[in-house]
């Protein structure tokens, strides 16, 4: 009886580990697949440069709680500018996106103070990373966290092309 | 779609000589998003939005920006910029469709 018991035990996991792995592996696969985006974009543009993911100098104003994702108002600022440093680009990368990098600004002596701003497009909450540079080829970076209740990357399924 | 393309922006009355101003821009634009099929592959053609913005003092290149679909429609950018002498300032906007979008404005000095 004890035995019986057993076998069917056994057999209710196996069918249950079966019947969730389909499910299981598709989630791992997606969520593999967005920190391979973000990781491969990051590899792509900096060819494995350091880069100082916790600066304090970069300051980015962004609502923390965004009702519509399809225009989220983002600005940065930069502090401590040395009389000798500009800031020569600047990288916007959305991390959840499917595409992560949203913009890359290029400046010259005369417009590199790092202070810039612009509206962006979330498909869910995200992190967005903002990368400076500056004319030492130093890299520095910070990033916010913004919960979007209603995604703006993605057409309604009703507008779908059949 | 006949107001696409129209640009806006704003600088400040008084620029002084050598301190940063903010300049602010708006562009009228869809900035189409990227269609897929029922499958989830995405349908290849190409799509009306905004690739490059570029802008001139003087007809010298001071800033450049490349936008993805990422960004929202009628982008907004603002950025700061600064000036020794009064000069002129001028947008530009490229677009996938080829199409370009400019507008200029004195900057005036006040010492």
């Amino acid at each position: 009886m004890n035995n019986n018991k057993r076998n069917f035990l056994k057999s209710l996991g196996a069918y249950g580990l079966m019947a969730f792995n389909p499910l299981l592996s598709n989630y791992a696969n997606a969520m593999k697949s967005l920190v391979e985006n973000y990781n491969e974009a990051l590899k792509s543009n900096f060819n494995g440069q350091q880069i100082n993911f916790n600066s304090d100098r970069i300051i980015i104003k962004a609502p923390k709680l965004a009702e519509n994702g399809s225009s989220v108002p983002v600005k940065t600022s930069l502090t401590n500018l040395n009389p000798d440093e500009y800031i020569s680009k600047i990288w916007y990368i959305v991390n959840e996106n499917q595409i992560p990098f949203a913009l890359e600004f290029s400046f010259t002596k005369e417009t590199g103070f790092g202070d810039v701003g612009t509206q962006l497009r979330f498909s869910k909450a995200s992190k967005i990373t903002a990368i400076y540079k500056n004319n030492h080829n130093e890299l520095f970076a910070n990033a916010k966290f913004i919960k979007v209740i209603n995604g703006g990357c993605g057409i309604s399924k009703d507008k779908i092309r059949k | 779609m006949s107001k696409q393309g129209r640009i806006r922006f704003s600088i400040p009355k008084r620029i002084k000589k050598n301190v940063p101003f903010r300049i602010k821009s708006i562009i009228r634009h869809p900035m189409e998003l990227p269609e897929h099929n029922k499958d989830g592959t995405p349908i290849l053609k190409k799509y009306n939005t905004i690739h490059t913005m570029k802008a001139f003092i003087n007809n010298k290149e001071i800033m450049s920006i490349e936008f993805s679909s990422a960004v929202s429609s009628n982008p907004y950018i603002q950025f700061k910029a600064i000036i020794s002498e009064s000069s002129e300032l001028k947008l530009l906007y490229l677009d996938q469709l080829n199409n370009q979008y400019e507008k200029t404005r004195q900057l005036k000095v006040i010492n």
